[in-house]
């Protein structure tokens, strides 16, 4: 762990310590020179540096808002140090499926526009990420910022998995890493064999099975060593019933479940473009606004009313709770408003997770 | 500058043209701000792209290029909403509607987002509208 205060590289002085990722150690940095704050990243003790530097050459070619920057990489005293642009917020898996059993369409498909664009930006620049998850998707605390990070760590990963293809099946490794990343896993990367090339295309089957899972709360295929099995039978869960049950999101659920069908085919080939993911993402229509929190404090007929953290009082009707779980009183809540009398209008509404 | 570029290039969008203008204008004052200068672009080069749900008790009312009005009735009001292939107008209203709580009257502009409430009291209806967002490039 590096002590808050240490100077490195001649102008980051590291601020605290932010979290770990599989592979590596991220702190907020203050750079000096250009008196902004960074994320300073460096493998993990054990954890091989040798693609480190390629990995930072590789993800400094991408320059797009969704995301995240690579600044800059140096070395000092054998260890290895990536300057990547700062996001103030958490992980994509941290602000939904950690707090809600999942997310509404209008953020699906706002997420989902936001992502391919990312990945537009990486293919064009020649690089594929390969580790694609909602723990290596960034979000600012009101999810105005998406952005996609750690593809130069999925490089690292990709040497992980070269090393467990020459070691025996990919399918059957204990690593963390691996297990983490199998439930978003193309087939082609699953299955290859050693020598075999994994392309762009596997990004956009990620994206697929990450949706999948963000919209339902559940792994397209399983989880744990029942993925590869399940991918091979393809005997993918089906879309549960509460995306279409409900007139009111069914038209949006209906276009991004054929999105996320297209992203999930079987031979790459096949497959949509991330620019096309992009323009099918585009035709969405949704709105994103801020989401707010609150807790249900009354219902008369099939009106609610709730109270929020700001301590103001908003309305829903049934109609606009979306999801596994219906509305009560008592129950935890998050939502966007609109203006309303006599009071404001929240939809969609989604009843939190029971922890 | 005013007029040359028209002039000169007849088969540009007339409001580009105005903007380059603009742009071209010996005063800085009189010179448009750069937000108003990439509105105009973004919305024509992105036009005839957009598409608008409607949805109201689980009907679903689309407006694009191919179909540019729609008509919604309930049994206190109605609003018609026209595509023009930037902007979603609301062309034509009867009885009292209101737009994020606002009572609009023809001629305004539709938010890209928001709830529509047809009539007052316990008789409203409630309809939600949201467009689409289509860009120039990733």
């Amino acid at each position: 762990m590096i002590k808050t205060g240490t100077r490195l590289g001649g102008r980051y002085r590291v601020d605290c310590y932010l979290a770990s990722g599989g592979m590596q150690n991220v702190y907020k940095t203050f750079d000096e020179l250009t008196e902004s704050y960074v994320a300073l990243k460096t493998p993990q003790p054990g954890q091989a540096n040798i693609r480190f530097h390629e990995s930072a050459k590789l993800s400094a070619r991408i320059n797009h808002y969704n995301v995240a920057k690579t600044y800059d990489y140096f070395e000092n005293d054998g260890a290895c140090y990536l300057i990547e642009e700062l996001v103030d917020g958490t992980t994509l898996e941290q602000a939904t499926l950690a707090l809600i059993p999942q997310i509404d369409p209008h953020l699906a498909a706002y997420l989902f526009l936001n992502i391919s664009k990312g990945l537009v930006a990486s293919h064009m620049a020649g690089v594929a990420h390969r580790d694609l998850k909602p723990s290596n998707v960034l979000v600012s605390a009101r999810m105005t910022d998406v952005k996609i990070t750690d593809f130069g760590i999925a490089t690292i990963t990709e040497k992980l998995f070269e090393e467990t293809i020459v070691k025996g099946d990919l399918t059957r490794s204990t690593s963390g890493t691996i297990k983490g990343a199998l439930p978003y896993m193309a087939p082609e990367m699953m299955f290859r064999q050693k020598g075999d090339d994994v392309g762009s295309e596997a990004d956009i089957w990620s994206v697929g099975a990450m949706m999948f899972h963000l919209m339902t709360g559940e792994y397209p295929f399983g989880e744990g060593m029942m993925v590869p099995v399940n991918v091979k039978n393809m005997s993918r869960i089906p879309w549960p019933s509460f995306l279409t049950s409900n007139r009111q999101f069914a038209p949006l659920c209906e276009s991004l479940m054929s999105i996320v069908e297209k992203c999930l085919t079987y031979d790459k080939t096949k497959r949509l473009s991330a620019a096309h993911l992009v323009q099918q993402c585009e035709d969405l229509c949704f709105n994103y606004s801020i989401r707010d929190h609150g807790v249900v404090e009354s219902k008369f007929y099939s009106q609610f009313r709730i109270l929020t953290d700001k301590r103001q009082r908003v309305f829903f009707h049934e109609t606009s709770v979306y999801g596994r779980f219906p509305a009560h009183v008592g129950a935890e809540v998050y939502f966007s408003t609109y203006p309303g009398a006599p009071y404001p209008r929240a939809h969609p509404v989604i009843v939190a997770k029971v922890n | 500058m005013q007029g040359s570029i028209a002039e000169k290039f007849p088969q540009m969008d007339v409001a580009i043209a105005k903007i380059i203008e603009g742009c071209l204008e010996h005063l800085p004052d009189n010179r448009p701000k750069m937000r108003e200068v990439a509105e105009i672009l973004a919305h024509n080069l992105v036009k005839d792209r957009h598409r608008a749900q409607i949805i109201k008790d689980g009907e679903l009312f689309e407006l694009n290029a191919t179909n540019r009005k729609v008509n919604i009735r309930s049994h206190v009001g109605a609003i018609t909403i026209q595509y023009d292939g930037i902007n979603f107008i609301i062309s034509d209203i009867s009885g009292s509607v209101f737009i994020n709580n606002k009572k609009v009257t023809g001629g305004s502009s539709m938010l890209s987002a928001c709830v529509i409430t047809i009539g007052e009291g316990n008789l409203r209806a409630f309809l939600t509208f949201n467009i689409s967002h289509p860009e120039l490039a990733a």
